[in-house]
């Protein structure tokens, strides 16, 4: 009868097996995120284009905003000249007719006119000084 | 109000009391008062009298020796030397040696010798003093006499009664006038004196004129005057004639008509309105300017008056 032989060789199989799976998957996920970091190192300067551009195009929207406000208040002032002008206009206007109807009634002035006679009055103030209990003057009197 | 007039003569000059209101016996008391109190004034702070303290103490001045002052030359000599710094010189009472150059002889022998140093010295311990040079009382002792002389007649009647003291132009007021008001006062015009320039209402203060129209003469062939500049020794021409003071107290309305009188007229009206005196004074020309203190004290003036 033949001896049976212990049943060693198993346990040590599985354990190779299992070291060599393990040492395999530790192999695989370096590699994967070695590849990984460099895509994301070749995206960056992607990734900081685009965030550059963003806020390039943010200002330009705050400058065109800032220039539309500028003509607005531009246009408002043209807007209020305009007015004053035109009132500033009317009153010259009315100036100008009231000097050509000065300059006629001018025109129509005689050239002398005989003044009446003033009336004339005299009125005498007589001030006297008040009556005075001392006076002050040159010491020794 | 009864109005009772008294009049006499003290320090050379006329002396006047007028009385408002009070009895008879009031009014004489206090005009008796006052005339001995002017009296006494002048016994101890003439120098023109040989025998009075100011002489005896002019006679020690230059030798270095102390000299006992009795009370109002003591009240004098403080006076005159505060009167000397408050008006940076101009009031000086050691002009009475310019006056002596120029003829206005007190009769009184004066020492020839000077000391050194500041003009008058105190002693520390006793009412003593002893001066480098002889002093003059002049205006200022009248001050102080009209002062001393009114508040002793002050203090002889009751405080309803008013009076006017006038001692040769010099005029204090105290109560009420006639009219139970202030009393008139006029500012006699200096070239013609029975012509007053304006009137001035004064009750409880005191009045005093400088004048150069009257005490003058002839001295070395030319017109001399009293009023003496301390910085040249001689009479001063000032361009002004005549200025008055109105102030609370006799004997500084004294020093201050002599003050501004010095002062000039380009510069008194400055000073004057500076000090707030109510100060009027008579230029050459015959126009009379007053200080904003005096117009509030002025109830009439007769350039404006006429020119009504």
């Amino acid at each position: 009868m033949a001896a049976r032989r212990p049943l060693l060789h198993l346990p040590a199989l599985a354990a190779a097996g299992t070291t060599l799976y393990a040492a395999s998957l530790g192999f695989v996920t370096g590699q994967q995120a070695a590849t990984d970091a460099r895509a994301v190192a070749q995206r960056e300067p992607l990734r900081q284009a685009a965030v550059e551009a963003g806020s390039r195009g943010e200002q330009v929207a705050a400058a065109a905003q800032r220039a539309a406000e500028a003509l607005q208040r531009a246009s408002d002032g043209y807007a209020a000249a305009l007015a004053e002008s035109a009132t500033v206009d009317e009153a010259l206007r009315l100036l100008a007719d009231r000097v050509a109807a000065a300059t006629g009634a001018a025109a129509s002035l005689p050239d002398r006119i005989q003044l009446a006679a003033p009336r004339t009055s005299v009125v005498t103030v007589v001030t006297q000084a008040p009556a005075v209990q001392a006076t002050t003057g040159a010491s020794g009197r | 109000m009864r109005l009772r007039r008294f009049t006499g003569r003290s320090m050379g000059s006329a002396l006047r009391l007028a009385v408002a209101g009070g009895s008879t016996t009031d009014a004489g008391l206090a005009w008796e008062a006052a005339r001995r109190e002017m009296a006494e004034t002048d016994a101890e702070l003439s120098r023109f009298q040989a025998t009075s303290a100011l002489s005896a103490a002019n006679r020690l001045s230059g030798s270095g020796a102390w000299f006992p002052a009795p009370s109002r030359l003591r009240r004098m000599l403080v006076a005159s030397h505060r009167a000397m710094r408050v008006s940076g010189g101009r009031f000086d009472p050691r002009v009475v040696e310019a006056l002596e150059a120029i003829g206005e002889h007190a009769g009184v022998d004066l020492p020839d010798r000077r000391a050194a140093g500041g003009w008058l010295e105190r002693d520390a311990r006793s009412p003593r003093f002893r001066m480098a040079a002889p002093a003059d009382s002049g205006g200022i002792g009248k001050g102080l006499g009209l002062r001393w002389a009114l508040a002793a007649a002050r203090a002889a009647v009751p405080g309803r009664v008013g009076l006017l003291l006038d001692a040769g132009g010099d005029v204090a007021a105290s109560g009420p006038g006639p009219d139970g008001l202030a009393w008139s006062v006029g500012i006699e015009d200096p070239v013609r004196p029975e012509r007053v320039l304006a009137t001035v209402a004064l009750r409880d203060a005191a009045i005093a004129t400088s004048s150069i129209a009257h005490r003058r003469w002839t001295h070395a062939g030319r017109s001399v005057h009293h009023l003496i500049d301390p910085r040249t020794g001689l009479p001063a021409e000032t361009g002004l004639v005549s200025v008055t003071v109105a102030l609370g107290d006799p004997a500084w309305a004294e020093v201050w008509t002599k003050s501004l009188f010095l002062a000039g007229r380009h510069d008194i009206g400055q000073e004057a309105r500076a000090r707030n005196l109510a100060a009027w004074w008579l230029e050459e020309d015959g126009s009379l300017h007053l200080t904003p203190a005096a117009r509030q004290l002025t109830t009439w003036v007769a350039s404006e008056a006429s020119a009504a």
